[in-house]
């Protein structure tokens, strides 16, 4: 009920009331204003309610006007179009009303005055004028009368003046006739009727004007709507000291001349009157008027302003709403205030903003989803080993994995959107790969695969390629998957695992008859050379040490393929490495007592759990290495093998870091990605198992070794060993892909 | 109410008064229940009020007289009394009429000088009745007020609007009071 209440338009209402009983009040005022009476009782009544009416539609409209401005310069919507629209209706109120104002104030103004006739007014002025005269001149004649009768007095004695006036009065149809003495003493009084009050003496404003021989007269007007003449007169012959009377005498007028003068009389002072209060009451019509027009003005700016709002606010509500919907806010919804055209904008924004909103939330569900599927898809492709790409149809790259980046040597995260060309130029191994499968690629192929070989610094790297092509239905548009794998180290170890059983082989198979051979070999030259002489004997032992000779060379062939094919067996123990290195390259003093190993130990470096014997053997290895590299390029004083320790620590751990440098030729490249398998050699002498035998003793302490040529002009090869300060896990070194020593 | 309307209307714009004054309160008698006052009045009107006099309309005029305790705070009156007449022209004769306010004496003369002469001797005859005990037997602790005005409310009414709207006349009046000592 309440809620109902609230909802009733009580502004509207009020005003309607008000200008109800405006109109009320006008139509009064309209009849007042016929009746003097009337319009006296009323009028103050009406101007203090349209007083009140003004104020406070001047404080309603002063409110609504203020309120309007604020909202124009606050922008606020729709208040531009309430501006216009008031203004118009402003426009059109103040346009008619003002014609017909205009037209009232001259009819009153010129109106009123012709209510007042140059002729009636002299004519009334002529009408009084004769009742004036009529009257003067018999107040003249009783003047006249009344002056003889008081001559004729003075010889009468007071006792007989009562006969005497009463007589006179009779003569005369006087109504009083009275004698005055000295100090206003009644000497006699007659009058026309017994009931009559006794007779008052002269007042003295009379006594003031009354001469000697001439009588003071006038005309007085009765309670009862009579006139009477008034006449005082005293004798000619009044002498100072003498008993001085005076006569009043009170003659009634004719009735019919008396009615006749006082209507006359009435009519000219209320002519008078009106005339004289006509431009007052011209200034009343017009005030009044004025009043009803600004009430008027005010009640139509009060309804312009309350029809511009209304009329306004959907519109308001709808621009509100707008703002709201590009913000984002699809919730909006505005209240339906109407049921014409606006009411169905409203209800159309109402379903609009509805359907926006829903398609918005399945848009959300949507986006989440398919985030929640490409977190899913990018978690995948973080934790694949395998390099996934995606390049749209233009070569675009558009998704690339983390391991993608790792195998190509390339930041491809950050390269989202190039083109993939353009990132081969900052990427050698991008831009192998991909003049590799460019053929594939431009042909659009369904789905295709090939090895592809890229060259790094240090070696090649092979990479198993899978690629399909995803058309985008309808579009002619489709997106290039591609997945490869680095193959290299399984490759590699295929061959290791191959060289190794070879080894094991040549080691089982060819060891045993060597010795046999060398002893009989011994033995032969041992008694054979007792039997022959001269040049027999010398042929028979030069033959017999080639054979022993040989023989010792290939068991020490045989037990470097021992030692390679041999299952590592490590005496694991506290090994202080730069100790190592220097007992080590004592063993390659030079005659002289130099040496040509240079040492840069790294201080602080800490102990580390490995095989001793071990590590010997691998700085053995990688420093003659070294030094036969170094000779064979017959650069015997200038040899020269650098050897340096250091502590690294990165995100995959912390290393030992030994270096090893000569200032040989270098590694030839076709030899370089396979440097450290068995064989692989370019001195006439080497077995070919040296370096083979580091890579399995360092793989042996789950370290890693890598070997490059010195590219800083100084020439010669670089070896790199880390071997992990960790000591539970000597065989649980990082993946190679997350730390790469170069 | 209409009155006090008026009277608050023609109070708030300021204006012109008729120059209604009291000069003295002379000839103070008093009885066992009646104080009698003679006060000497001076009259006079301003030229809107002469204009609408000749021309037709009635003024009346009105004195209020009250007998109160004499203290700062005003109190509850313990009587009061009021004379009215009006004043009016009579064409016929020229003349100004003074009438009484039940129309019984009426009193004609020659000049408006006169004739406000006549009407202040007229208000200015007070007789108060009904006086409490407490006043005769102290009448050192009471006052007479009295005042003067002109009847806005008999004017007609166009008169009042247009002359109270221009500023040409004020209902303001003010009170004049004597001791009773």
């Amino acid at each position: 009920m309440v809620a109902r209440l609230k909802g009733l338009p009580w502004g509207l209402l009020g005003m309607s009331l008000l200008f109800i009983l405006l109109l009320a009040s006008l139509l009064v005022m309209g009849d007042a204003a016929q009746h003097q009476a009337r319009f006296e009782r009323l009028f103050i009544w009406l101007l203090v309610f349209h007083a009140v009416v003004l104020i406070v539609l001047a404080g309603l409209i002063i409110y609504q006007v203020v309120r309007m401005f604020w909202q124009y310069r606050q922008g606020v919507p729709g208040s531009r179009l309430t501006l216009r629209l008031v203004s118009g209706f402003m426009l059109v109120a103040v346009l008619p009303v003002s014609v017909v104002y205009y037209f009232s104030y001259e009819f009153l103004s010129e109106g009123v005055d012709s209510w007042f006739d140059v002729r009636v007014d002299s004519a009334l002025e002529d009408a009084l004028e004769l009742s004036r005269s009529s009257l003067d001149l018999r107040v003249r004649q009783l003047a006249e009368e009344t002056q003889e009768i008081m001559e004729n007095l003075e010889g009468v004695s007071e006792g007989l003046m009562g006969l005497t006036l009463n007589d006179y009065r009779r003569d005369l149809g006087a109504q009083e006739l009275t004698l005055v003495g000295a100090n206003n003493r009644i000497i006699a009084s007659s009058t026309d009727s017994p009931i009559r009050q006794l007779p008052s003496p002269p007042s003295s404003d009379i006594l003031m004007r009354v001469r000697p021989g001439q009588p003071y007269s006038r005309l007085e007007p009765e309670p009862d709507d009579q006139l009477v003449i008034r006449v005082v007169a005293t004798t000619a012959s009044r002498r100072p000291g003498t008993d001085n009377r005076i006569l009043q005498a009170v003659y009634p007028v004719d009735p019919r001349m008396s009615a006749l003068s006082l209507r006359v009389q009435d009519a000219f002072a209320d002519y008078r009157e009106f005339a004289y209060l006509r431009g007052p009451i011209t200034q009343g019509f017009i005030f009044t008027m004025s009043l009803a027009l600004a009430i008027s003005l005010m009640a139509a700016l009060w309804a312009g302003l309350v029809v511009a709002r209304r009329l306004v606010q959907p519109v308001s509500d709808l621009v509100q709403g707008t703002r709201l919907v590009a913000a984002g806010d699809y919730g909006t919804r505005l209240q339906v205030r109407r049921a014409d055209e606006l009411g169905f904008l409203v209800q159309s924004f109402n379903a609009m903003t509805r359907t926006l909103n829903e398609a918005r939330n399945e848009a959300e569900r949507n986006r989440r989803l398919l985030d929640a599927e490409r977190a899913y898809l990018e978690s995948v492709l973080k934790h694949l080993r395998s390099g996934v790409l995606a390049l749209d149809g233009s070569l675009r790259l558009r998704t690339a994995n983390d391991a993608a980046g790792q195998i190509l040597e390339c930041d491809l995260q950050g390269a989202r959107t190039r083109d993939i060309s353009e990132v081969g130029r900052e990427c050698p191994l991008v831009h192998q790969f991909f003049e590799a499968i460019r053929d594939p690629l431009a042909g659009h192929e369904a789905e295709w695969s090939r090895q592809v070989v890229v060259f790094t610094r240090s070696g090649r790297k092979v990479l198993m390629t899978r690629a399909v092509w995803l058309p985008t239905p309808g579009s002619g548009r489709g997106l290039h998957a591609i997945v490869f794998d680095d193959m290299t180290e399984f490759l590699k170890a295929q061959r290791d695992a191959a060289w190794g059983e070879v080894a094991r082989r040549l080691a089982h198979e060819i060891k045993n008859p060597l010795t046999p051979i060398q002893l009989s070999a011994e033995r032969l030259s041992r008694r054979l050379g007792r039997v022959l002489e001269g040049a027999d004997r010398e042929v028979l032992e030069r033959a017999s040490g080639t054979i022993i000779q040989q023989v010792e060379a290939m068991k020490t062939l045989v037990n470097a393929f021992r030692d390679y094919a041999q299952a590592p067996k490590l005496e694991l123990g506290r090994t202080d490495v730069n100790q190592l290195v220097r007992d080590v390259s004592e063993l390659y003093l030079g005659a002289d007592g130099s040496s040509r190993v240079r040492l840069d130990l790294g201080e602080g470096l800490p102990a580390i759990r490995a095989d001793a014997g071990r590590l010997r053997q691998l700085l053995h290895n990688l420093i003659r290495n070294a030094m036969e590299a170094a000779e064979e390029q017959e650069r015997g004083d200038e040899l020269r093998v650098d050897v340096a320790t250091a502590f690294v620590e990165s995100s995959s751990g912390s290393w030992i870091e030994l270096r090893v440098r000569d200032n040989g030729p270098g590694i030839r490249p076709d030899l370089l990605e396979r440097i450290f398998e068995p064989y692989t050699t370019d001195k006439p002498r080497g077995t070919g198992l040296g370096l083979a035998v580091a890579q399995k003793i360092v793989e042996e302490h789950g370290g890693i070794i890598e070997c490059h040529n010195d590219d800083s002009g100084a020439g010669g090869a670089v070896f790199v060993i880390r071997i992990p300060v960790d000591e539970g896990s000597p065989s649980g070194a990082p993946a190679a892909e997350e730390e790469q020593p170069r | 109410m209409r009155r006090m309307a008026w009277l608050l209307a023609l109070w708030l714009v300021p204006g012109v008064a008729p120059a209604l004054e009291i000069r003295d309160a002379g000839h103070l008698w008093m009885d066992d229940t009646t104080l009698l006052a003679r006060l000497d009045l001076d009259m006079a009107l301003p030229e809107v009020l002469v204009d609408a006099l000749e021309n037709g309309v009635t003024l009346g005029f009105r004195l209020e007289a009250q007998a109160e305790p004499d203290r700062w705070l005003p109190g509850r009156p313990l009587a009061r009394a009021e004379q009215r007449v009006q004043l009016s022209y009579f064409p016929l004769n020229r003349h100004y009429l003074v009438t009484s306010r039940d129309g019984e004496r009426r009193e004609l003369r020659p000049t408006l000088g006169d004739a406000l002469e006549q009407s202040a001797r007229r208000l200015g005859r007070v007789h108060l009745e009904g006086l409490p005990e407490e006043l005769r037997e102290a009448p050192e602790g009471f006052r007479l007020n009295a005042r003067l005005s002109l009847d806005y409310t008999a004017l007609p009414l166009p008169l009042q609007l247009d002359a109270g709207l221009r500023g040409e006349l004020t209902a303001r009046q003010e009170w004049y009071g004597w001791s009773l000592d």
